[in-house]
């Protein structure tokens, strides 16, 4: 299986009035096609910021301070503005958490659909094409749809718009940052199970990136855990969530609040907070907060693989 | 004892528009509900359900067309009565940031409920401080402004003020909504600490059901601004009596791979209140709905002990749901 | 959409930029306290007499005598700039504080108050702003005789409407915001609301506008003073030495030179302090505070 988009020792910072935020650390990850990979991690972990250079829309300020992503082998943080535009969207596609802000919203659906698809082909712009997608993302009625102004939709209703969009382009890889999160829970259901559906029928890669363990664990093959700009731990849905080797991870996973039995009265958290990305530690940065630190952890942490397509960053791991 | 709050057929409709109009638009129909003093209550349903509008009728921020309303057993009806249940009772926001008044700092924020009051406030600074350590916030916060705290500060900092009186009944409107999970623990924690605590009564208002399972004694279930199922959360969680309740449950992401649904608890949205369906409001989107939903409107009846459900067929459910319990 | 960086988020404008903005408000705070201090000092810093007459020295050019060269009486024209800064900022200042303080309490009457009174409140701001501004002012001036009060009086009528809307629709939107909401469900009373929580929020935009709209008032006085209708002569009004300046335009070009200056600089002053204060104002910029 070859990696359709791959990160390769990617470290990204911010320059910040007290020094140099560092959001991204030495991460490395790839995704085959027909694969869900999910990101997972709490605010300020860096995913977003990981996905923005995924799809090469790294906000400014923002310093690619080494690594590389690769899109089908070639490498996007060092393509010439114009090819980055060019490869953009037709190679990658986007849906955010709130669907509203990646719309016009004096323009209709149909209008701006269109413009998606024709920026790359006129002929997947016609309307009885636009049409077909829309119902493919299960939107009743497309054809009225297609006359409708953003505002005059639901919430879900704009996020199968925005997923229809994105498939438009035919991307070779579609990310979706955060893309249930403001929705309801009946409407959360349905578009993971639309994601889970245009598995079978899309032909490229899926990147999920959420705070949500049951997202994470309905919809993903793979997942990656992100601390403080690095990724902690990777490996197979299934083990990751059934046998967790990072602290971290298996902190979150006895976190949330669905896994917990109520009777028991009071919910597992995790002490402290994360630390300052502008002054990092040398060793493991999840130290403070780990109920198993010891003395080695203050060292610079060591990758363990303890399993086919796992690793943990973690001293312990191994023990 | 008299409930610490107490609803009886409350309404609330709001003016359709247009000139000269005089239709009005049912938001919320007959909400009855009682909360005893230590008691959490749990309000659940989709956006729309008119679960918001209750708590702001509650407030005093949304006038209510019919029913009754006390708190305590003191009647709420005039603009007075509102302002002695606000003393008695305090309510915290969904966007906890932005319930923060902005130019004002932390300090003068979680003290403003005794200014506001008339209450002795000899020393603003100590009594901030023991605010803040009440809610496990160091003192160095009150200086602070709003947009310089993180949301599961800003969140502490509304718990705060909302305690500062020592009121009897905290309303809370998605308390958990924008944290991450484990500040979303540390905030439930201290919500269940406080209650033991303080023996404060609960009416918390949210669509995530993990939530509800862990801090309500009771739920209540909204659609379109009706209660469609009402009773102890253990027992409506482990055997629904409506089906709406059991697409709700059955939707819920639940963090296990080996846990997967294969198939759809519901589908389609919630309708708009300006198209109420005929018959059972819930009969387009319902997996067993008969002719029957579609003509007849059902009542809200008993189910079970301390149970109501308003579904045409809510006993045979609950007793499929207790059978199936007994068969696993 | 969430924040790029999952709320650790850094500035959100380049740095460069806020420098430059920053910088742009340094420069117009330089030359409005300047003006100010010009205006405040002027009996001591003026080398001559304003209104002195020296006509054998009429229409001299800028000389190591007169800096800035004399008029058509003879009058040392940098003495009358800087009197007629005292002149042209303290109209300013007054009219624009009067009309802004009618503004602030008339707007968030009518954004906070009873339905009713906003309906009235709005339907005089709207005749106020729909009667034409130069042929009002003719008329009142007409009727009262020219001189600074008549001015101020006129630019009080004129421009109030426009901050009572601006103050109006910004206490509208705040008042369906969360905190004042919250405010009211912890008991809030209406003058808690509106002074403690609104007024502090609606007063920032109030007082950009009234930064931007000072070099309107003094251009609107130079040219009512420019058209006789303004400050009386012999009194150093910008105005009035501009309108001197060009019945003599050919025989002594420096005139209308001098006493465009600092028109042009007050009124650069004013709108760069105003564009800075914007940004400073806001204490979610940039993480700036402020009070």
């Amino acid at each position: 299986m070859t990696a359709v988009l791959s990160v390769e020792n990617l470290s990204i910072s911010y320059r910040v009035p007290g020094g140099c935020l560092q959001a991204v650390r030495d991460v490395t990850l790839a995704v085959a096609r027909g694969e869900v990979l999910g990101i997972m991690g709490e605010s300020g972990c860096g995913k977003s910021t990981l996905a923005a250079a995924m799809i090469n829309l790294l906000p400014p300020g923002a310093q690619v301070a080494g690594g590389a992503v690769r899109l089908t082998g070639t490498d996007m943080l060092r393509l010439s503005p114009e090819d980055q535009r060019r490869l953009r969207g037709r190679s990658v596609a986007m849906v955010f958490q709130d669907p509203m802000t990646a719309f016009n919203p004096v323009l209709t659906i149909g209008r701006q659909l269109a413009d998606f698809a024709g920026a790359h082909d006129p002929a997947r712009a016609a309307p009885a094409a636009l049409a077909a997608m829309l119902g493919r993302v299960g939107i009743p009625d497309p054809k009225r749809c297609l006359g409708r102004y953003p505002h005059e939709l639901s919430g879900g209703m704009r996020q199968r718009v925005a997923i229809a969009a994105a498939l438009l382009m035919q991307p070779d890889v579609l990310i979706a940052d955060e893309p249930t999160t403001a929705l309801d829970v009946t409407m959360e259901a349905q578009i993971i199970h639309l994601l889970r559906d245009l598995r079978s029928s899309f032909d490229g890669a899926i990147v999920i990136v959420t705070h949500h363990l049951g997202v994470i664990a309905e919809l993903c093959d793979r997942v990656a855990v992100m601390y403080a700009g690095e990724v902690v731990e990777e490996g197979p849905v299934d083990a990751l969530f059934h046998d967790p080797r990072h602290p971290y991870t298996r902190a979150l996973l006895a976190c949330d609040p669905a896994v917990v039995d109520p009777a028991s009265g009071r919910l597992p958290a995790i002490g402290g907070r994360i630390p300052d990305l502008t002054a990092l530690p040398a060793g493991c940065a999840f130290a403070p907060r780990c109920d198993r630190a010891q003395e080695q952890c203050g060292a610079p942490v060591p990758r363990h693989i303890p399993g086919p397509g796992r690793s943990v960053l973690c001293h312990r791991a191994g023990s | 004892m008299t409930a610490v709050l107490h609803l009886r057929d409350v309404s609330v409709d709001l003016p359709l528009g247009g000139f000269l109009s005089r239709a009005r638009l049912p938001i919320l129909l007959d909400i009855s509900l009682d909360i005893a003093a230590g008691e959490s209550v749990a309000l659940v349903g989709e956006s729309g359900s008119g679960k918001t509008t209750l708590a702001r009728a509650v407030m005093g921020l949304q006038p209510v067309s019919r029913g009754t309303m006390a708190v305590d057993g003191q009647p709420l009806a005039s603009a007075a009565d509102f302002a002695r249940m606000r003393r008695q009772s305090a309510m915290m926001f969904q966007d906890a940031t932005a319930s923060l008044s902005p130019r004002l700092t932390v300090g003068y924020l979680i003290t403003e409920p005794f200014r506001i009051h008339g209450q002795p406030l000899a020393d603003p600074e100590t009594t901030a401080r023991d605010l803040l350590a009440m809610v496990g916030l160091p003192p160095a916060i009150a200086r602070r402004y709003p947009h310089e705290l993180s949301g599961g500060q800003a969140r502490r900092v509304g718990v705060a003020r909302a305690l500062a009186l020592k009121p009897r009944l905290l309303i809370a409107d998605e308390p958990t909504a924008g944290l991450d999970v484990s500040v979303q623990a540390e905030v439930l924690n201290l919500l269940s600490d406080l209650r033991r605590d303080m023996g404060l009564a609960y009416l918390i208002i949210t669509h995530n059901l993990a939530l509800v399972r862990h801090v309500a004694d009771r739920v209540v279930v909204l659609y379109l601004g009706r209660v469609v199922e009402q009773g102890p959360t253990a027992h409506v969680f482990a055997n629904p009596a409506h089906p709406y309740t059991a697409s709700l449950i059955a939707a819920e992401p639940k963090p296990d791979p080996r846990q997967r649904r294969a198939d759809l608890a519901i589908r389609g949205e919630v309708p708009s209140v300006l198209r109420r369906p005929s018959g059972c409001e819930f009969h387009a989107r319902c997996p067993i709905a008969r002719d029957l939903c579609r003509q007849v409107a059902p009542a809200l009846a008993i189910t079970g002990p301390g149970r109501l459900a308003r579904c045409h067929f809510a006993v045979t459910q609950q007793e499929q749901g207790e059978e199936h319990a007994v068969e696993n | 959409m969430s924040s790029v960086v999952d709320g650790a988020s850094p500035a959100r404008r380049g740095i460069g930029r806020a420098l430059m903005a920053d910088r742009m408000g340094l420069a117009g705070l330089v030359l409005v306290v300047s003006f100010l201090l010009m205006a405040l000092l002027a009996p001591w810093i003026a080398p001559y007499d304003p209104i002195a007459l020296d006509v054998k020295a009429r229409f001299q050019p800028p000389s190591a005598q007169h800096w800035a060269g004399t008029d058509h009486l003879g009058r040392d024209l940098l003495s009358r700039i800087i009197w007629g800064a005292r002149l042209a900022l303290g109209i300013a200042i007054t009219s624009i504080s009067i009309a802004g303080a009618i503004g602030l309490i008339l707007g968030l009457i009518a954004g906070h108050g009873p339905r009713w009174l906003d309906s009235i409140l709005v339907l005089i701001f709207d005749s106020m702003s729909s009667l034409p501004m130069i042929f009002f002012a003719l008329a009142v001036i007409t009727v009262l005789g020219p001189g600074t009060a008549t001015l101020i009086f006129v630019i009080v009528l004129v421009s109030f409407p426009a901050y009572a809307r601006l103050i109006r629709t910004q206490t509208l939107a705040l008042t369906q915001a969360d905190y004042i909401l919250a405010e009211r469900a912890m008991g809030a009373g209406s003058a808690r609301i509106i002074l403690v929580h609104l007024l502090p929020n609606v007063a920032g935009p109030l007082v950009i506008l009234i930064c931007m709209d000072i070099p309107v008032v003094i251009m609107l006085e130079a040219g009512l003073s420019y058209l006789n209708l303004g400050v009386k002569p012999p009194s150093p009004s910008w105005g009035n030495i501009l309108s001197e300046g060009y019945n003599a335009l050919r025989q002594a070009p420096h005139v209308v030179i001098v006493a465009g200056i600092p028109l042009v600089l007050a009124t650069l002053g004013f709108t760069f302090l105003g564009e800075g204060l914007r940004d400073v104002l806001d204490p979610r910029g940039a993480g700036r505070r402020w009070g």
